[in-house]
């Protein structure tokens, strides 16, 4: 597997990118040049030089700083919601597939309803009510993006409880957590580990959104999403202000979205052909 | 004195689909210690789910609905979750038909042995270890230690099944069902595991339920035999009874079609 993942130039490139992004973002007090916080009101929408590379913003904030440091914020929402969706999702949709009859329809009819919710519209009232906070943003992003994965789960643990494993761990004396847990979700987590990857571009994308209409992640803190912001209102003089972070956010989101292509070509050779 | 291992009285397991299909309709049979008795039919006589019953391991929306199932004194039918757990596996097991999916992939075959071995035996995982590579060793399985470490996809299916034989009884069961062991496996490969149980039957004192729809094995394996036909046991008795003198006219074609093709 780790071969076939090594050949797969799509999801190494991708990998790359990621692990590279992480690093970056693991070492920003080494790798950022100055505080991101640090107004200096002499050196206003400077353009991009060799003191600040990607130039200045509006209070005369270092971007490169700021993206540097806005990566963590944006990467661990993406983890995190990401975490709390496939949590949920794996619970829910394991039960629903495991114990079928009446616990599968409640659960599947309630899955259908909130995909029927339109997501992003969702996560803006919620927002709205309670404040936002980067714990809330990962919380409510999580709680509206766990349907996919409950379906793939429940799903696969629907065609995984006939084989004869599952009736000889019962015989063994396993109980349905057991089963469940230990041999059932190992081997339906491949559609899943996919599906998490994808979401997590996803994930930094809505983040990206929410703080670009202002409920995101609150300044003076940086993330992508609202260097971005903080760009529009001089978009016509300053390009560095919006470029640059949108170039970001697009590297990430695609590396993610390559790295879960390629997983799905290697876990599921099937698809490959078509 | 009591030297009926398993009897089972007027078993029905029904499946409440759109119909009510009744697929184990009425079946009693006993089991002495040390005896091996065969459940021959034809695919979807009921054979399996006999056996699948008597463990308890009927899967919605198929139901037990009468009958008793004593073994060893108790009626499984009667008792709880618990107590049964304590029996299945570790004195009633089972092999199942295609070894391709009674072993799960994403776990080493050492790892599966040693969570069986684990389940019922208070021992530490050094002593498991050891218990599994012997039964390993008894099931003939030539390079056992290394297929301690390997996955299920690596090994044959021939190997799988002695996986199987040795992983039902690494617990010592007084009672093991062999649900069509061999059918899933080639000629040659079917005559290995047969002498296999058969060396393992003589040598552990088990009893055992042996399912089949080949004459042939149950002829070669077992002492008494039932002919299981739409639900129902519809005859039974010595295995040379039955051959010799078939009352039924089914068995006689089951029979027929054994001649018919040797």
């Amino acid at each position: 597997m780790t071969r076939a993942f090594l050949k797969n130039r799509f999801a190494l490139t991708g990998l790359v990118f990621i692990i590279a992004i992480i690093i970056f973002s693991l070492f920003a007090p080494f790798i950022a040049p100055y505080n991101p916080s640090h107004i200096d009101t002499k050196n206003i929408l400077t353009s991009p030089s060799k003191d600040h590379l990607f130039g200045t913003d509006t209070l005369g904030r270092d971007i490169f700083s700021r993206i540097v440091y806005g990566s963590r914020i944006s990467l661990s929402i993406g983890f995190i919601a990401v975490g709390i969706a496939v949590l949920i999702g794996v619970f829910l949709g394991s039960v629903a597939g495991y114990y079928g009859g009446k616990i599968d329809s409640i659960l599947m009819r309630f899955v259908d309803i909130m995909l029927c919710f339109p997501t992003l519209f969702l996560i803006l009232a919620v927002i709205a009510i309670l404040e936002p906070s980067i714990f809330n943003i990962m919380v409510v992003i999580g709680a509206t993006g766990w349907m996919g994965v409950a379906r793939l789960i429940r799903a696969e643990i629907l065609t995984l409880k006939e084989r004869d494993y599952v009736a000889a761990a019962k015989v063994m004396g396993a109980s349905d957590s057991w089963i469940i847990l230990r041999h059932l979700i190992p081997n339906a987590i491949g559609p899943v580990l996919v599906s998490a990857t994808l979401g997590i571009g996803g994930a930094i994308l809505v983040e990206s959104s929410l703080s670009f209409l202002g409920i995101g992640v609150q300044p003076p803190t940086p993330s992508w999403g609202n260097i971005l912001m903080d760009g529009k209102s001089t978009l016509g003089v300053a390009w560095w202000l919006t470029i640059f972070p949108g170039i970001f956010i697009l590297l990430t989101v695609l590396a993610y979205n390559l790295l879960g292509e390629g997983l799905r070509d290697i876990l599921e050779p099937r698809l490959k052909d078509e | 004195m009591n030297d009926k291992i398993l009897e089972v009285k007027n078993l029905k397991t029904y499946f409440y689909t759109s119909q009510v299909i009744r697929a184990v309709d009425g079946v009693s049979f006993d089991i002495k210690k040390g005896e091996v008795f065969g459940l021959v039919g034809e695919s979807g006589s009921g054979k399996t789910l006999t056996a699948l019953s008597v463990l308890k391991l009927i899967n919605p929306p198929g139901k037990t609905i009468d009958g008793q199932i004593i073994f060893d004194g108790a009626d499984l039918l009667k008792m709880d979750e618990d107590s049964l757990r304590d029996i299945r596996g570790s004195r009633i097991s089972i092999v199942f038909q295609d070894p391709s999916t009674a072993l799960n992939p994403v776990f080493t075959i050492g790892y599966q042995m040693i969570e069986a071995v684990l389940a019922h035996q208070k021992v530490n995982r050094v002593k498991a270890k050891g218990l599994s590579l012997e039964y390993l060793n008894k099931v003939h399985i030539g390079q056992h230690k290394k297929v301690f470490y390997d996955y299920p996809h690596q090994l044959s299916g021939g190997t799988k099944q002695r996986v199987s034989i040795a992983m039902a009884l690494v617990n010592s069961p007084e009672l093991l069902i062999l649900d069509e062991p061999t059918t899933a496996l080639d000629v040659t490969i079917q005559a290995q595991i047969l002498d296999l149980l058969d060396e393992i039957i003589k040598e552990e004192h088990l009893s055992i339920i042996f399912i089949s729809h080949d004459f042939g094995i149950i002829a070669r394996m077992c002492d008494h035999v039932g002919v299981m036909y739409k639900g129902r046991i519809i005859e039974q008795g010595e295995k040379y009874d039955i051959i010799k003198n078939p009352k039924e006219s089914y068995t006689r074609n089951l029979l027929e079609s054994v001649k018919a093709l040797s």
